[in-house]
């Protein structure tokens, strides 16, 4: 939640300060507790509102809800990006999942979903904007390696980068579920597909 | 669930998987034993572990609760045996219909095979859904799993020989990572459901595609 709460601060009106703050507070309480047994009042005076003044930034629990998940999942994408910033690009998409898995600590409501706690979320979160702004910034990422020769040139980068999507995706969700069960034969093994995948042949 | 309960598959030098036992050398007993593990996936798949009894699924066999103990000792052991049994008969219809499919194209083969029979798996289908949690380690660590990831090295590394999969590559390793990344995105499509963008389903196919597929010949040099 670092960039969010960073994000322009100074030129922030009261409204947005006060629409961040129940956002954290809905992103942790729901995060803790999930949605059936959060309620908005409790959210609202945790935010120093009345529940009447919190449903004008919020217009349902669903609404709020909904809000709080995009919102952690776009923190945690954003979190993910900064880590990866700098990684040569052999190693990109192996280390993406390594510090997703680890921001997930700070990121409860995220953890949450992926944990398949709150069903419903699951085609939302999967299909959510910054994601796929993910997806595009590792297909970038491909094509400026492909023309430093680092990566294979018969590889549609934007093309993979939509599968690198998937398959991100997918791991986030075993690791999570088993809680980290993958063996280390696993780890080895999806480590070397993501080598081959992009390294130029010998 | 054609093979519930028999012998496992035995694998020839192709990697292939030979017939299962014959249903006419079946043993009455063995057939008891078949017989409840096909209610039990039916059960379990429908209702999960927690709202099935072992006595619904001894009346449902036309046994006694203590005719079916004789068989599994506790509710807990005939659930385990049900899960493993639905997986393994799901993975054996994978790796027979997929006999056929070029290597850069079996494991995203094998995903739509798996996808498209999920249905016919019900306990499967409802451990990957994250609805038996405990139950999950358990799928992932199965011996027919290792099977299927075993015919995966043994296609890649017959491929290498002819020359359709690129010749640096660990037949081993591959199929490692290609398992988790398989039972991974099984996972996710169960539980996402259909939603997947078919960008994404053509990024998948592209990446095993472009891991395997040796280099045209310009980039040899």
């Amino acid at each position: 939640m670092t960039d969010l709460a960073e994000r322009d601060l100074t030129t922030e009106s009261k409204g947005e300060r006060t629409r961040r703050r129940i956002l954290e507070i809905a992103i942790e309480r729901f995060g803790d507790r999930g949605y059936r047994a959060t309620s908005v009042s409790e959210i609202a005076r945790a935010a120093g509102l009345t529940q009447a003044a919190s449903y004008a930034y919020f217009g349902s629990k669903e609404t709020l809800f909904q809000a709080a998940v995009d919102t952690d999942a776009e923190g945690l994408i954003e979190d993910v990006a900064a880590q990866v910033a700098g990684v040569p690009i052999d190693a990109l998409i192996p280390s993406v999942i390594v510090y997703a898995v680890m921001s997930l600590a700070d990121h409860p409501l995220a953890r949450r979903v992926l944990a398949g706690k709150e069903p419903d979320e699951i085609p939302r979160l999967v299909e959510l904007p910054s994601i796929r702004l993910f997806g595009d910034l590792i297909g970038e990422q491909l094509q400026l390696a492909q023309q430093r020769g680092e990566v294979r040139q018969d590889l549609d980068a934007s093309v993979v980068a939509a599968g690198i999507e998937s398959l991100v995706m997918g791991l986030l969700f075993t690791t999570v579920q088993t809680g980290g069960a993958a063996t280390e034969r696993h780890q080895i093994g999806v480590v070397a597909a993501f080598d081959l995948m992009i390294r130029p042949p010998r | 669930m054609t093979d519930v309960a028999t012998a496992p598959a035995e694998k020839d030098g192709h990697g292939e998987v030979t017939g299962t036992t014959a249903g006419s050398a079946e043993t009455k007993g063995e057939r008891t034993r078949r017989r409840l593990l096909e209610i039990a996936i039916a059960r379990f798949g429908e209702r999960g572990y927690r709202a099935t009894s072992v006595s619904e699924v001894a009346r449902a066999a036309g046994l006694t609760q203590a005719a079916v103990y004789a068989y599994f000792p506790s509710k807990e052991a005939l659930f385990d045996a049900a899960v493993d049994a639905d997986a393994a008969s799901a993975i054996e219809e994978t790796m027979t219909k997929t006999l056929d499919t070029p290597a850069n194209a079996l494991v995203p083969m094998m995903l739509f095979v798996l996808v498209g029979n999920i249905d016919h798996h019900p306990l499967v289908r409802r451990v990957l859904a994250g609805e038996e949690t405990d139950a999950l380690q358990r799928l992932i660590d199965l011996p027919a799993l290792a099977d299927l990831t075993a015919s995966i090295a043994d296609r890649v590394r017959a491929a290498q020989v002819t020359g359709d999969v690129r010749h640096d590559l660990d037949p081993e390793l591959f199929s490692n990572g290609a398992e988790a990344i398989l039972v991974s995105l099984l996972m996710s499509i169960v539980q996402v459901g259909s939603s997947t963008a078919t960008r994404r389903q053509i990024g998948v196919v592209s990446i095993f595609d472009t891991v395997l597929r040796p280099p045209p010949p310009a980039e040899n040099l």
